[in-house]
């Protein structure tokens, strides 16, 4: 049984036209039940008694937003988790112990405020794809506990990050028929980027966080394409490690 | 069905015929990547020279190339990333296999060698590919040539994508002597080269390598932007004035221009025509076909359907004593593959003791078994234990949690893995208590197909025998099995062989050289029958031990004892027997002195042979899924010492392998190919058939066959028989 709370409002009315049968109506602070998922961006908290299937969680949730999700970028985060806090803690700490004097003191800088600007989440291992859940009776468990699902808009940008020259995370615009070098182009000339980018130094995590080290070369002929939402990661040039533990922290970004 | 399919094929073509009006609207594509094309010698390369570009790992080629002086059927196969090894058999167009019409009639000259490529160095941003390469390792020096090449890929937006080779080459590819043999100047012995060959032939004639003539080779090859189409140039490292048509036939080999010419247009991505104009006056035309034994699935996993869901319709016993075991049995066999199924219960736990003769992949079978079991047995049992048996040996064990599997099976939680509900034992416990039920049916029978060939003898260029086999086996006690096999020869033309023994001069015991008399002379023959016993001593150690007719050769009796542990990359065995050879005249007789076969020929009355075995499997990424066998000890012509059997497994299951023996008989004892050597690949049965089948089909070629290093050809093997304490020929399938 399903009891959905709205996050600010006591009331909500039109459950019977959505096809559900509401048991009773609660505040966030209500006791925690067998499951419950707060719909990010709706206000929106599915409180269920009992352990549900992914289906329907899914099916319940898209009742309240008017667009299409971005399944690629759609993230089921476990709550209270604190995974992604300690990596980015651990991150934190490795930066400043392990970061050579010799380095450009400003790159740790930038590596430190990307860091602390971000939250990362540890979000479960999962299609959140409606077609590919019905198809495959795998992909589609019975979950329980709390949860944070994520089901933003396909985003209009990619994203690079690039502690060398800057401390922020820079959204570029996608472009038709870009392909990562011309991204990379794109970044530098409208950027003003001096430094040559070496692109050995660079990886790729699309928005399902699939890691891409991309093999570029003049005598190479092929592409890479990036999914809305994905990163493009600068390695820093003294520490290999820091750019691992960081490429691994990406996989927690889950906010789009 | 059939309509619905041809309207959408019929929509979506307008719907690309629309898109490609409108070339901006396509999306982005990543370009047509060029796949290096085969040569007329086989392997990768450009028409007469190689280059040092590999294929693909576990690429497989079979070529056909023919000119108005040669006809190459060629098999390459890359073995390793960096190892690409080629076999091939020539025939000489204008030359006879031999001057004496009534022994070769008019069987063209024939010749067989063996290629083997080593990429150096991996191609990188500003480095070529590297490769090195023999031609010819093992023949009779026909086309024997050594070269090392370079090869730069360039891939332009526009005009498609090159792949430049620059070669240097010696041998064959270096016959024109363009340059001046680099090694020449270090030492004199590299400035001209021994043509002939060591032994009897067969052996590694590296005493010749990189020696003689020397040439720069070179060319490019070119995917164009039709993507059907590749265009080849070379320059050739050979004048042709040392081909055999010019030294045994008087034939003119003339070239015009060293430049040569190659257009290869892919029929399909299996399939590539080859045209080339070259020496300036001679055209070549050649067909490649290809697969990927590492991509090739079974059938059953790529279609579904082909295996499809069973649904049991069975109410869950209340006790024990309500079981339907033959139910149960029979839902084992037909949907998991469990075989001579043998139940125990103990309190909450069953315990299966079967045989496994369907899946490869026992996860899968277990997976599937478990689900037969949570239908038919009753609540309190919580845990199953599978043990699966092989000719009686218990061999490993997996106990599955119940409750964990209902878990698993219902999809209870995020990403649900066979691993949470089987664990692996690290010893199997057999269950001491008398068994609940136990199929009864102990007698087993068959028939199989059978293949007997040669290619390129002098008589014939393929000789065949096609044949059945029934194959009967009775189990009359846990572990004592009489098993008997029955060959059926159907068609042949061994009766084109014309020798029944070598006429090579040597007098060792024919133990393997009186094929024809076996072969041909039998219609029907009893190719086996003998009583085996299979033990299992401590927990690593078996012994097979057994008496009869051995093999369609040899009867006697014999013993194997092997040491192997579960999950280990090594084990190590040995075997010991005491043979008499068959008398191919009979069923059932054996020779009873050395002379009763004929009073010139040799053969083995009575004799022992055994071996020493170290089998191994390196963990190094450079051998990733590779077997080495060594075996020491003493062969079937009394000749002693070594064989090893070198296998590489690509990720469908295919092996392929290689052995040869190397034993204290000389060349000279030995005769025509100087020692054994022989290849076989191994193609499980699920890859070739619609249904899931752990069996395999067995290719075998050994091009010579003679009387040294050749060794008994037991019914089992026990290395094969535990193959579940670290899977190797029933691995499953790698993704």
């Amino acid at each position: 049984m399903k009891k959905i709370t709205s996050i600010y409002s006591l009331s909500i009315s039109c459950f019977s036209l959505l096809g559900f049968s509401l048991l009773s109506f609660s505040l966030s602070a209500s006791p925690f039940k067998s499951l419950e998922v707060s719909v990010e961006n709706t206000n929106i908290s599915l409180q269920y008694d009992r352990p549900q299937r992914l289906l329907q969680v899914l099916s319940d949730s898209h009742q309240y937003i008017d667009y299409s999700p971005y399944t690629l970028g759609a993230s089921l985060v476990i709550k209270n988790s604190k995974i992604g806090f300690e990596k980015k803690e651990n991150l934190i700490n490795k930066i400043n112990l392990n970061y050579k004097a010799n380095d450009k003191v400003e790159t740790k800088k930038n590596l430190l405020s990307i860091l602390e600007k971000h939250n990362f989440k540890k979000r479960e291992e999962i299609t959140l794809d409606l077609e590919k859940i019905q198809l495959d009776k795998n992909s589609n468990p019975i979950i329980q506990g709390k949860y944070e699902l994520m089901l933003p808009r396909t985003p209009n940008y990619i994203i690079v990050i690039d502690p060398s020259n800057s401390k922020d995370l820079i959204k570029l615009p996608l472009k038709y028929n870009y392909d990562f070098e011309d991204y990379i182009n794109f970044y530098k000339d409208g950027f003003n980027i001096k430094n040559k980018i070496k692109s050995e130094k660079i990886t790729i995590v699309q928005a399902d966080k699939e890691t891409i080290i991309p093999k570029v070369s003049y005598w190479n002929d092929k592409n890479y394409y990036l999914s809305p939402g994905a990163f493009i990661y600068i390695g820093i040039e003294s520490s290999p490690q820091i750019n691992s533990d960081f490429i691994d922290l990406l996989k927690y970004h889950v906010v789009f | 069905m059939f309509n619905q399919r041809f309207l959408y094929l019929f929509l979506l073509s307008i719907a690309s015929s629309v898109n490609a009006n409108d070339s901006e609207a396509l999306p982005p594509f990543q370009t047509y990547k060029l796949k290096p094309s085969q040569m007329d010698f086989g392997g990768v390369g450009l028409m007469q020279m190689p280059t040092a570009r590999m294929s693909n790992e576990g690429e497989f080629f079979f070529n056909y190339t023919k000119n108005s002086e040669y006809a190459f059927y060629t098999f390459s196969l890359q073995v390793m990333p960096w190892l690409e090894s080629t076999i091939r058999y020539t025939e000489v167009q204008d030359l006879l296999y031999s001057n004496d019409e009534s022994f070769s009639g008019d069987t063209k000259y024939a010749d067989k060698g063996i290629d083997a490529k080593l990429r150096l160095i991996e191609e990188s941003d500003w480095f070529p590919e590297t490769s090195i390469g023999i031609r010819d390792i093992g023949g009779t020096g026909l086309f024997d040539g050594e070269f090392i090449s370079f090869t730069k890929h360039l891939a332009t937006e526009s005009f498609g994508q090159f792949d430049f080779t620059l070669g240097l080459g010696w041998g064959y590819l270096g016959q024109s002597g363009n340059i001046t043999n680099p090694f020449c100047s270090y030492s004199n012995n590299y400035c001209t080269r021994d043509t002939s060959f060591n032994d009897n032939g067969g052996s590694i004639d590296s005493q010749r390598w990189f020696k003689g003539n020397a040439a720069l080779f070179g060319g490019i090859e070119y995917q164009t932007n039709y993507h059907p189409l590749r265009l080849k140039v070379e320059y050739d490292g050979n004048d042709y004035t040392q081909d055999i048509p010019v030294t045994n036939g008087n034939i003119l080999m003339e070239q015009d221009s060293p430049w040569n010419y190659g257009i290869v247009y892919g029929l399909s991505d299996y399939a590539d025509l080859r045209v080339s104009y070259e020496r300036g006056n001679t055209i070549t035309l050649g067909i490649s076909l290809s697969t990927n034994f590492n991509n090739t699935q079974p059938l059953y996993k790529a279609y579904p359907s082909l295996d499809k869901n069973f649904v049991e319709n069975v109410s869950t016993p209340k006790s024990n004593q309500s079981i339907n075991w033959k139910e149960l049995e029979q839902s084992l066999f037909n949907h998991s593959g469990y075989d001579k199924n043998e139940f125990y219960i103990q309190n909450s736990k069953l315990t299966l003791l079967a045989e496994q003769n369907k899946y490869r992949d026992r996860d899968e079978a277990q997976d599937k078994a478990s689900s037969i079991l949570n239908d038919y047995l009753p609540n309190t049992i919580t845990q199953f234990n599978i043990i699966e048996k092989v000719n009686s040996l218990p061999i490993s064990e997996n106990v599955i949690d119940r409750e964990n599997y209902i878990n698993y099976q219902a999809v209870n939680y995020i990403n649900p893995k066979t691993e949470d509900f089987i664990q692996q034992s690290d010893q199997v416990n057999l269950p001491s208590s008398s068994s609940a039920y136990q199929t009864e049916d102990n007698f087993s029978y068959g028939f199989s197909p059978a293949l007997t060939q040669t290619l390129g003898s002098a008589e014939d260029f393929y000789l065949y025998s096609i044949g059945t086999k029934f194959d009967s086996s009775y189990w009359f006690a846990s572990s004592w099995q009489l098993d008997s096999s029955i060959y059926f020869n159907l068609l042949d033309n061994y009766d084109k062989f014309n020798y029944t023994v070598p006429d090579d001069n040597t007098s060792n015991p024919r133990v393997r050289t009186l094929a024809r008399e076996y072969i041909h002379d039998n219609h029907v023959y009893l190719t086996n029958l003998q009583l085996s016993n299979f033990q299992k001593y401590s927990h690593n150690w078996y012994q097979q031990t057994y008496l009869g007719y051995l093999e369609q050769m040899f009867a006697g009796f014999g013993s194997e004892l092997l040491y192997r542990r579960k999950e280990a990359n090594w084990a190590i065995g040995l075997d010991w027997n005491i043979i008499s050879q068959r008398d191919p005249n009979s069923w059932l007789s054996t020779y009873n002195n050395p002379w009763d076969y004929s009073d010139t020929e040799e053969v083995l009355s009575k004799g022992t042979t055994g071996h020493m075995s170290i089998y191994y499997r390196p963990e190094w990424s450079l051998l990733k899924d590779t077997l080495f066998q060594l075996d020491y000890g003493k062969f079937l012509a009394g000749d002693v010492g070594l064989q090893l059997e070198f296998s590489k497994q690509f990720d469908s299951g295919i092996i392929v392998g290689a052995y040869a023996s190397k034993t204290d008989m000389s060349a000279e004892e030995f005769g025509e190919g100087s020692f054994t050597k022989g290849f076989y690949f191994t193609v499980p049965f699920d890859i070739l058939t619609v249904k899931p089948n752990s069996s395999r089909a067995n290719f075998h070629w050994q091009p010579l066959t003679r009387d040294g290093g050749q060794k008994l050809n037991k019914q089992n093997y026990l290395y094969e028989i535990t193959d579940q304490l670290n899977p190797w020929y029933e691995r499953p399938v790698k993704h």
